[in-house]
């Protein structure tokens, strides 16, 4: 059967929704797609157009669907296959946004065996794909931080933000002297991203720099930076790091001494309580 | 009238005492030392999300309680300004982003109708900011933001407060209320209840519209903030202004516009308040990757038997699998009927004006509404991957289904993380 007939099965709108959809004649298809194998899911992927360039519903559906239903454990060889088919079209000559589109759909079904082939777009700002990238190598897990490291020292702006944001996500440990250097840096949400990832880290070596720098800093990122210091010392208590925690807890309350910080030393108090 | 002091307003704490960062526990309802309020005093207010429901949310925020608006919020910000000169004659000062506003030192009281991707860091980041909140449901867009929000809240010791309000109801209805003591007590074991709610979910009304060319975005409209911690993606206007429930990056159509209205009291009236169900069981086609479509029906079965069933009626089959069935006395043994009967009836659920008064959990409080909201996104999760899932309602994943897991937490984009 041709992909074009395969992928008839999706439904046009009718009227604004998909309210014709048939439950089994897409079930088919996708059966048909993965039998099909990479050529299909090639010519499926060719039917993607950039937003804008015309039609390209029944396709879009079609593959995240494919996404979709390879998923579970029954069918680990065919997810294995058609993500790989899947990352492989990320080098062909192809509109950002369909490339966008395909890393979505590898969020859903990839293995750490397709994040080699994702990774170059973390560094890359344009249309937000490193965006997309990012969040498909976190949600692939662990296995990709390296990807993560690699591309830090060489990004910037928004890059920048999402990849040291996903260091966080990640809980890398490796990663701790790039969240210290960037609580000193001159933008607010990256100091706030490296305070971020230093707690996701939770080691008690770095309650000082928390503390410090969160006595510094006004308005919205001294709310964030406290709030990261109390979630600190959240994670030390549940290590067993009563001593540090009570520490911090101390020093939130001895050093919010305004009348509109009443509620901190009060949340403070609450986890010096808990640590009995 | 005398602006209440900011140490007996949002600086008070909530009555509760935390039990650990994850712990899902009933909390004793005890009083820390609050202080009198005496009635004249105001407490300071904002809406954040002006359009749509945003005036209603508020009128629920300010009900029973002595307020002044200082503060109106929208992306876009004809919205934020429409608002403060319908309700303060334009006292209250706009803002286009909430971090401006949650700076404020004479905020107390926060009410949040913004579409529900942005309820959980904006929920969040209030208590952190000190102030008890009112948000609209469905309070989360996935299943670890609730976790996230109940934790800030019991960690700040802040009031939380779900847009919804059946369960008050509920829990002063003699019926519902026996319901809740058979279904708490622990007595019945094997139950065989199934409840179904057939219709109402606004599948085609709130299913989102596929295709559609990016537009020119609008001159008041931040779209990258309006985006915020879900994916960026090209403006077009049915991604905004209500439309937004039948898009995956902003709610999850009629399921979580109307699911919390319905399955909050459910879940009061039948004790499931602090557990999630184990085993979901979807009947639906494919979905599409950004806008939500049909389903037939849903079944989310509890450890103890007990089964909630969504019914569409909108499309497909009808539910066939089990009969609809209550739970009665008559599932008891005599022995622990009377038991039963012995039974002092649940505390009186606190309304939100009551609970920043009294500073007390309010009826509707984070951990409820977060189970709640954990109804709609399990069965959405259902009907998207289109298979059973097994959940543990403890550890709150699926059990040996990484692909799913995938989906409960999925990557917020930066600098928005919980």
């Amino acid at each position: 059967m041709k992909t074009i007939e395969i992928i008839q099965a999706f439904p046009q709108p009718d009227g604004k929704i998909l309210r014709t959809i048939d439950k089994d004649a897409c079930e088919q298809a996708v059966v048909d797609i993965l039998k099909g194998g990479k050529q299909i899911v090639r010519e499926i992927v060719d039917l993607i157009l950039e937003p804008g360039n015309g039609d390209d519903i029944r396709p879009r559906h079609a593959l995240h669907a494919t996404a979709i239903r390879v998923g579970g454990k029954e069918r680990k060889m065919e997810r294995k296959e058609f993500s790989s088919v899947l990352a492989g079209m990320l080098t062909d000559d192809r509109p950002l946004a369909v490339k966008g589109f395909i890393i979505r759909q590898l969020q859903i079904c990839a293995g750490p065996e397709q994040a080699e082939k994702i990774a170059p777009f973390l560094t890359n700002p344009n249309e937000h794909i490193y965006e997309y990238a990012a969040q498909a190598l976190q949600a692939i897990g662990v296995g990709t931080v390296v990807h993560f490291r690699k591309a830090y020292p060489d990004a910037s702006g928004d890059c920048r933000l999402t990849i040291l944001q996903a260091l966080g996500v990640l809980e890398d440990k490796k990663s701790r002297e790039y969240f210290l250097n960037a609580v000193e840096d001159k933008d607010l949400e990256i100091r706030l991203a490296g305070m971020w990832g230093l707690m996701k880290i939770a080691s008690s070596k770095d309650m000082g720099v928390l503390l410090s720098q969160s006595e510094k800093e006004k308005g919205w990122g001294r709310i964030k930076a406290t709030a990261y210091c109390f979630e600190l010392a959240e994670k030390l208590t549940v290590k067993g790091q009563k001593e540090e925690a009570g520490k911090i807890y101390r020093q939130i309350k001895n050093s919010r001494k305004e009348k509109a910080d009443n509620y901190l030393r009060q949340s403070a108090d609450l986890g010096i309580s808990l640590l009995k | 009238m005398k602006k209440i002091p900011i140490s007996h307003t949002r600086r008070s704490f909530l009555t509760k005492s935390a039990t650990g960062a994850t712990a899902a526990t009933i909390l004793p309802r005890h009083i820390l030392g609050a202080p009198h309020i005496p009635p004249s005093e105001k407490y300071g207010t904002a809406l954040i999300g002006c359009g749509g429901r945003g005036p209603g949310t508020y009128s629920q925020l300010c009900k029973g309680l002595n307020v002044e608006l200082v503060g109106a919020c929208d992306v876009n910000l004809d919205r934020a300004e429409r608002f403060s000169q319908a309700r303060s004659k334009g006292k209250a000062e706009i803002y286009q982003d909430f971090r401006k506003l949650l700076e404020r030192k004479d905020l107390d009281l926060v009410a949040i109708a913004t579409p529900p991707h942005w309820h959980t860091s904006i929920s969040i980041a209030s208590a952190e900011a000190g102030m008890d909140v009112l948000c609209e449901k469905p309070m989360t867009r996935f299943v670890a933001e609730g976790r996230a929000v109940v934790n800030a809240f019991k960690r700040y010791g802040r009031i939380f407060q779900i847009g919804t309000f059946g369960r008050f109801g509920r829990s002063k209805d003699k019926h519902a209320v026996l319901k809740h003591k058979i279904m708490s007590s622990g007595l019945l074991k094997d139950c065989r209840a199934v409840r179904k709610k057939k219709g109402g979910l606004k599948v085609k009304q709130w299913s989102g519209t596929p295709g559609i060319a990016p537009q020119t975005i609008p001159e008041n409209l931040d779209w990258d903030l309006y985006c915020g911690p879900s994916p960026w993606k090209p403006y077009e206007s049915r991604r905004t202004g209500g439309t937004h429930r039948g898009y995956w990056d902003y709610e999850g159509g009629g399921m979580c516009d109307m699911g919390q209205h319905h399955f909050d009291p459910e879940q009061w009236t039948y004790a499931k308040d602090y557990t999630s169900p184990v085993k979901i069981t979807p009947f639906a086609p494919p979905a599409h990757p950004e806008v939500t479509g049909m389903w037939a029906w849903v079944e989310l079965k509890y450890a103890d038997g007990f089964k909630f069933v969504m019914e569409s009626t909108e499309w497909g089959p009808s539910y066939e699998q089990d009969e609809v069935r209550d739970v009665s006395m008559n599932d008891l043994s005599i022995e622990d009927q009377k038991k039963i009967s012995e039974m002092p009836n649940p505390e009186p659920l606190l309304s939100f004006a009551e609970a920043v008064k009294q500073r007390k959990e309010a009826g509707g409080h984070p951990e409820a509404a977060h189970r709640a909201a954990c109804i709609l996104h399990l069965a959405n999760l259902a009907i998207r991957l289109g298979r059973t899932l097994n959940y543990d309602p403890d550890k709150e994943i699926f059990i040996n289904d990484e692909e799913a897991n995938r989906f409960l937490n999925p990557p917020m984009s930066a600098p928005w993380r919980v």
